[in-house]
């Protein structure tokens, strides 16, 4: 009988620099690649779960080329239950303009190919000499865009125009006024 | 009659800022509508919906997650393939206790990458990363991961592992050369994991 028990806990002393809580992200997603034209703004879905044994934020970041299309590079860290199975994903929108790509032919389809990644926020301490760890989970994603050609004016440009409109008529407005004087 | 030439001219003005506010809201939607095929929805929303959905999680396991990995014990230089802490552990001291596990909640394969982000540094002075040698294996044994498979550490990611299933480990040992005559300090730096679906790149 003491040997059983013996035996048991050297067992349980074998497994004991396995049984340490762990921490990480889990990321799921429908969409691999996106077709989209000049102009024409997406939104994809991407979830984040953590089966693991503790509670941890995780951060949505776009990596590769398709960088160039994101509307936001990263999203706001949020906080994940431990336990929270992948059926239980916490969906995120990511949104993608397609700008106008220099160099491209009307009708033209360039590629563009990048990722996804679910980034935990684990803050870690070396002990000593050595390295500190960190872990991602990433999604590819890859883009296709067609060139055609569609003018994209950004808010800086239309508020510029719309500022020397204004400046155009005021200065009318004056000529008229000084004429009348 | 001057008075009504004036009147004329405010309208005229006030019909050119009307128009131009209206320039300014159809440049506004002028690349929507060009792109819209069915030319109705401006933004189109994909919810994950699809009936094909990928997901994976993994996380550090073992010493990898704390403390990281480690070397305390290095107190003769030159020292080379001097192993981390948790390399050689258990009571045969013949696994490593560094793995990335892959959660049974997954359903695609994983394949894992690895990279530094800088060589090991103590305030000025560093440890090259041409001596940070590192090996990976799914099984774990006094032979795997071995130090015949090492390779250096890089700053850009490289392939640690292939077709990981769910539910299952990938294995790490490290090893480190330490020059004769490095100053003395505490030298640190993170290496990053990446869990990428099998066959995609690092």
């Amino acid at each position: 009988m003491k040997s059983k028990y013996l035996t048991l806990f050297l067992i349980l002393i074998l497994l004991m620099p396995f049984a340490i809580a762990m921490k990480g992200a889990g990321i799921k997603w429908g969409v691999a690649s996106l077709y989209m034209e000049e102009g024409q703004r997406e939104c994809i879905d991407y979830g984040i779960y953590n089966p693991w044994d503790e509670d941890v934020s995780i951060a949505l970041k776009i990596g590769g080329e398709v960088v160039q299309f994101a509307d936001k590079t990263e999203l706001e860290p949020k906080l994940v239950r431990a336990g929270t199975s992948s059926q239980d994903a916490i969906f995120q929108p990511l949104c993608f303009s397609a700008k106008r790509v220099s160099g491209c032919s009307v009708g033209e389809i360039r590629n563009f190919k990048g990722e996804v990644i679910a980034v935990p926020i684990i803050s870690q301490e070396a002990s000593g000499s050595g390295s500190t760890t960190a872990t991602s989970a990433s999604a590819p994603l890859e883009i296709a865009v067609k060139c055609t050609g569609a003018v994209s004016l950004s808010s800086t440009t239309i508020i510029f125009i719309g500022v020397l409109i204004i400046i155009i008529i005021l200065v009318i407005i004056l000529i008229i006024k000084l004429r009348k004087s | 009659m001057k008075r009504k030439r004036d009147n004329l001219t405010i309208l005229i003005l006030l019909l050119v800022v009307v128009a131009a506010i209206g320039f300014l809201l159809n440049q506004q939607g002028i690349t929507n509508k060009l792109v819209t095929v069915t030319g109705s929805s401006q933004t189109v929303s994909v919810p994950s919906t699809a009936n094909i959905m990928s997901y994976f999680a993994i996380a550090a396991g073992g010493a990898l997650a704390t403390p990281g990995i480690v070397w305390t014990n290095i107190a003769t230089l030159p020292a080379t393939d001097f192993p981390a802490d948790a390399d050689y552990i258990g009571a045969l001291n013949d696994l490593t206790d560094y793995y990335i596990s892959v959660s049974s909640d997954s359903n695609i394969n994983v394949d894992m990458c690895i990279s530094a982000n800088q060589p090991l540094t103590s305030g000025l002075n560093t440890i090259p990363l041409s001596g940070y040698g590192w090996a990976w294996n799914l099984l774990n044994d006094i032979n795997n991961p071995s130090l015949a498979s090492s390779t250096s550490m890089l700053t850009m990611y490289a392939s640690a592992g292939t077709t990981i299933t769910p539910g299952s480990n990938d294995y790490f040992r490290y090893w480190l050369d330490v020059p004769s005559g490095q100053a003395a300090g505490t030298y640190t730096n993170t290496i990053n994991f990446k869990g990428v679906q099998t066959g995609q790149p690092c």
